[in-house]
């Protein structure tokens, strides 16, 4: 009886992802019975497996918002964990996931990548990542990694006619491979140095080692073990966030997987592994975070160095965004690497208002689409006089690349702020600090040449084409997004204030 | 009712920048005279600061507090000294000329123009009315960006993107450097307000650190010697309206920085700088008089004028008395009226043959005489004549010198000559000598609209120079305090 109201209770905190599977399974079925129908003659399912897709998701936002607010609830035998924290990821990457949903369908329908098995996969993706945000096991961990990595590989690969697509989910897949065995390898690490899967049980044993190194060998060489482990679980998590240099295989990916998919790319899984490693930071290896800061000073400053000088190469849209990701990125890891409270507070408010930049970019790159052929954006070059033939976008461009520089009065300065003010407080940091400012003044000089391409450029004949009209769902979500870059920093203080109970809530 | 006089000042811009917004594009002369009649009503509401300004006060006054960030101590704070008290006049007098300054000469993009110049002066007044480092801060990186559309849409040639381009970085660089530091005093007094960091005790060696950090970003936008390179630049690009708001105000604010922060924040280290800065500022003077001898293009001269005057402004304010410093900052007020209608009356020319180089130029008085009237009181101001305002500037800022350093003084009273040569080389081209046909066919005087833009300045210039007593009196208690630390 105790077990059965333990089972039930996990299927109460756990609602949003069961209801996420079932209602995906329901979509596959009626897709799989319904687009093989020749009384039907075969129809093209993917504007109805979509809407309703965006329903389900609404819904499971809503189901998310209704979830217990509370400190460490734990389902199904300690394999997960609903607590505010969790939350509000979950919130941060189901927003994610509708608004690139919504930016892509008008994509997809246009497009010859007319099949709803792709919308399924994408919500598939949806539920590994929301696993991934609450699971507090190792082995939930690597499976919910392994569902959301599985759906991507295919997504990148979904535009079979393009040889930039099969490149893309080949690379994605190959190397999405190693970074799992990299996972596979820490977490055997882990469970041989502490004899448990579970992240608390880890960190009590952590801890107990750390005590008990002093005078054991055994605890000493254990303790090498998690810290190796650790590091082995750390650069796989690195790998997923495509921090330098373990991401350089990140600008091709995203080049070649179909625009409406890179936006999910961009968003969700750099959400929930930053979630995640939040989580691994306070929950099992608070202790060992010493032997980490090493590895993430090194990866946030090659991220913040590469993301900055990388772009100035760049011609495509695609690839400029992804080399800006990296560079948020390594400020997002200078915010953890200081590994005090005040450091994973700016960081996490790093990561939820580069969700919002993301999107709001993600949604303008797919609002340009030209009229002839329904040619989107490629190359920067394409965005010249944006000014003249769309003058809305060409503002909320405008004011997108100044919050992305981090300046004043747009959103993008109370991430940078927040980052910095924390950076400050060790001094250790400052040569350090000194160099991420002058690669934010680097990434500024190419965000400007954005700017004058999107203003001061004079026409051309391929530019003097028209751009179609901006469709009902992009229109809505630039609105919303755009308003938050504009107002954001006017009272930034209910986000701040979420953010650090959240994140306080983990150390008492 | 005075209390929000500040917030008026500060928000009426930006409310009317929406009004103009509103307005359709096509109609430009409501767009105009809209901004216009704005602007305007935001320097007499200034000019009541003036009159409800109390002389005997050294406290700040017109405090308005406006709580932001819960629970991080940073708030719009707002109020002004005797030394904010002028900076804000003169911003609020010129913008209107501005305005009047492009009613003919800028005819695309009139919707934005206007917007981004009452932005500006949002941000710019902003800064001068604060007192809170934070939002310091940002009103001084906010006011990059219509600056850098009026520099990089506006301009007259394909070059000014790169002036544009140059303006930005240069001063993003510096004022992240400004970040830092404010992030350091953050942490270590908690809060940001300006006068609780007055009262905060700060180690030698951190003052020095921070010092050199905001110096940096105080010395760019200046600018001073090596990190000029952007202000000729982007002098010669910006529209003239563009030129007379950066000359006539934006470079005081890297002035205004230092004597605020640098010196009330860091006495020690100001003291320990200063014979570095004193160097700095002399070669500044000698170089930038020099170069502006062999400049062709009048936009250039006067932009090197400006560095070689801010030169003198800089080593009053570091002279680090009494009279350095009010010397210092009725130089800048000087420079700040005279250095616009210099610009202003580049812009004239510049309007009506849509050239600046001297060599098209010449004898102009023969045709155009109200003009050359003009040009001279201001050439005459700039070579800071007895009798004009940059005279008593130049001198107070001389004692303050001379009681500091005497080889200094020295250096920069015998550059004034200096000055006198390119002022009077460029007067003489311009407008004696015989008259140039040959480029020229049609002259025109000064139209109304122009000789009320330039007439206010010829008055100021020399009622400046007649009563400075008037200027100086509220400064006295707010520099005197500011030279204390601030308690």
């Amino acid at each position: 009886m105790m077990f059965y109201a333990s089972f039930l209770e996990g299927f109460r905190l756990l609602n949003v992802e069961i209801f996420i599977a079932i209602s995906t399974l329901a979509l596959l079925l009626f897709g799989a019975c319904y687009s093989t129908s020749t009384l039907k003659k075969y129809p093209l399912l993917i504007e109805s497996v979509a809407s309703v897709s965006l329903l389900a998701l609404s819904c499971a936002f809503l189901l998310t918002g209704a979830l217990p607010w509370v400190k460490h609830e734990h389902a199904f035998s300690k394999a997960f964990t609903v607590d505010s924290f969790t939350v509000s990821f979950k919130i941060i990457v189901l927003l994610g996931t509708l608004s690139s949903l919504a930016i892509a369908t008008t994509y997809l329908k246009g497009k010859t990548l007319q099949a709803f098995e792709h919308v399924t996969l994408l919500l598939f993706a949806t539920l590994g990542t929301l696993l991934i945000i609450s699971s507090l096991d190792f082995i939930t961990l690597y499976l919910s990694v392994e569902i959301q990595s599985l759906c991507f590989y295919v997504l990148a690969a979904s535009k079979r006619r393009s040889e930039f697509s099969i490149e893309a989910g080949l690379k994605y897949f190959l190397l999405g491979a190693f970074s799992s065995t990299l996972l596979i390898i820490g977490i055997s690490l882990v469970y041989c140095a502490s004899g448990s899967f579970n992240f608390e049980i880890v960190s009590h044993a952590s801890h107990q080692l750390s005590i008990e190194s002093e005078g054991l060998l055994i605890a000493a060489l254990k303790l090498r073990l998690l810290q190796l482990g650790t590091f082995f679980i750390a650069i796989s998590i690195l790998f997923k966030l495509h921090a330098i240099p373990f991401g350089v295989w990140a600008p091709d990916v995203y080049e070649g997987t179909p625009s409406a998919f890179t936006a999910l790319f961009t968003i969700a899984p750099k959400v929930a592994f930053i979630g995640v490693f939040v989580k691994l930071l306070c929950l099992s290896f608070w202790d060992l975070f010493a032997s980490l800061k090493c590895l993430l000073l090194f990866c946030s400053l090659l991220s913040l160095l590469i993301g900055a000088l990388g772009s100035l190469a760049q011609r495509k849209v695609k690839r400029l965004l992804v080399y800006s990701s990296m560079s948020h990125v390594g400020f997002i890891l200078t915010g953890l690497l200081v590994g005090s409270q005040c450091g994973i507070v700016g960081a996490t408010l790093y990561v939820f208002i580069y969700a919002a930049i993301s999107t709001h970019a993600f949604a303008l790159l797919l609002s340009c689409t030209e009229n002839e052929g329904l040619h989107s954006i490629k190359y920067t070059k394409d965005l010249s006089f944006l000014s003249q033939r769309n003058k809305a976008l060409a503002l909320s461009s405008s004011v997108l690349f100044i919050s992305m520089i981090g300046l004043p009065p747009f959103i993008g300065f109370v991430g940078k702020f927040a980052v910095f003010q924390s950076a400050m407080l060790d001094t250790s940091l400052l040569p350090f600090v000194l160099l991420a400012l002058i690669s934010s003044v680097l990434t500024c000089f190419y965000y400007l040449r954005l700017i004058k391409i999107v203003h001061f450029s004079t026409l051309n004949a391929r530019t003097a084409l028209t751009l179609q009209a901006v469709g009902r769902e992009k229109a809505t979500l630039l609105g919303i997004t755009f308003c938050f870059l504009l107002f954001g920093f006017w009272s930034p203080e209910s986000l701040i204030s979420w953010v650090e109970t959240v994140v306080y809530l983990y150390f008492n | 009712m005075i209390v929000y006089l500040l917030p008026f000042l500060l928000l009426f811009p930006v409310f009317s920048a929406m009004c103009v917004a509103l307005v359709p594009r096509h109609n430009t002369h409501t767009i105009r005279v809209l901004s216009f009649v704005s602007s305007l009503i935001v320097f007499i509401a200034s000019l009541t600061a003036l009159v409800a300004f109390d002389n005997k006060c050294e406290h700040f006054q017109f405090v308005t507090k406006i709580d932001w960030v819960y629970g991080s101590n940073v708030s719009f704070y707002l109020g002004i000294d005797g030394i904010s008290l002028f900076f804000i006049l003169l911003t609020t007098f010129l913008v209107p000329l501005c305005f009047l300054s492009g009613w003919k000469s800028v005819t695309k993009y009139v919707k934005e123009y206007c917007i981004s110049f009452l932005l500006l002066e949002t941000c710019v007044l902003g800064v001068f009315c604060t007192l809170d480092f934070l939002v310091f801060y940002f009103f001084f990186e906010a006011l990059l960006l219509p600056m850098f559309a009026l520099i990089g849409v506006f301009g007259a040639r394909s070059r000014k993107i790169k002036a544009a381009y140059q303006f930005f970085l240069y001063t993003l660089l510096g004022s992240l450097l400004m970040l830092l530091a404010l992030l350091v005093l953050y942490l270590q007094a908690g809060t940001s307000d300006y006068q609780v960091l007055l009262s905060l005790e700060i180690s030698n060696r951190k003052q020095l650190l921070l010092w050199l950090a905001l110096f940096v970003a105080f010395a760019v936008k200046v600018p001073l010697i090596p990190l000029h390179i952007w202000l000729p630049e982007a002098h010669v690009e910006a529209p003239t309206s563009g030129s007379v708001i950066l000359a006539g105000v934006l470079l005081k604010l890297g002035a205004y920085g230092f004597l605020r922060f640098s010196i009330a924040l860091f006495p020690f280290a100001s003291e320990y700088f200063g014979p570095f800065i004193y160097v700095l500022c002399a070669v500044n003077i000698v170089y930038a008089s020099l170069t502006a001898l062999r400049m062709v293009d009048l936009k250039k001269i006067i932009a090197y004028s400006s560095i070689a005057h801010i030169g003198f402004v800089i080593i009053g304010l570091f002279s680090l008395n009494v009279q350095g410093i009010e010397g210092a900052l009725l130089l800048m007020l000087s420079h700040g009226v005279v250095a616009s209608g210099l610009f202003l009356c580049v812009g004239v020319l510049y309007d009506r043959t849509h050239t600046r180089l001297i060599h098209y130029y010449g004898g102009l008085v023969l045709t155009i005489p109200l003009f050359a009237f003009s040009f001279l009181v201001l050439i005459i101001g700039n070579i800071s004549v007895p009798g004009t305002s940059s005279f008593v500037g130049e001198s107070i800022v001389l004692f303050g010198m001379l009681q500091t350093s005497t080889p200094i003084a020295v250096v920069s009273a015998g550059s004034i000559v200096l000055g006198t040569a390119y002022s009077l080389w460029l007067y003489n081209r311009v407008v004696l000598g015989s008259l140039k046909r040959k480029y020229t066919l049609f002259f025109a005087d000064l139209s109304r609209r122009e000789c009320s833009i330039l007439f206010p300045i010829l008055f100021l210039t020399l009622f400046m120079g007649l009563c400075p007593g008037l200027f100086l009196k509220p400064m006295h208690l707010s520099v005197a305090k500011a030279l204390r630390g601030g308690i």
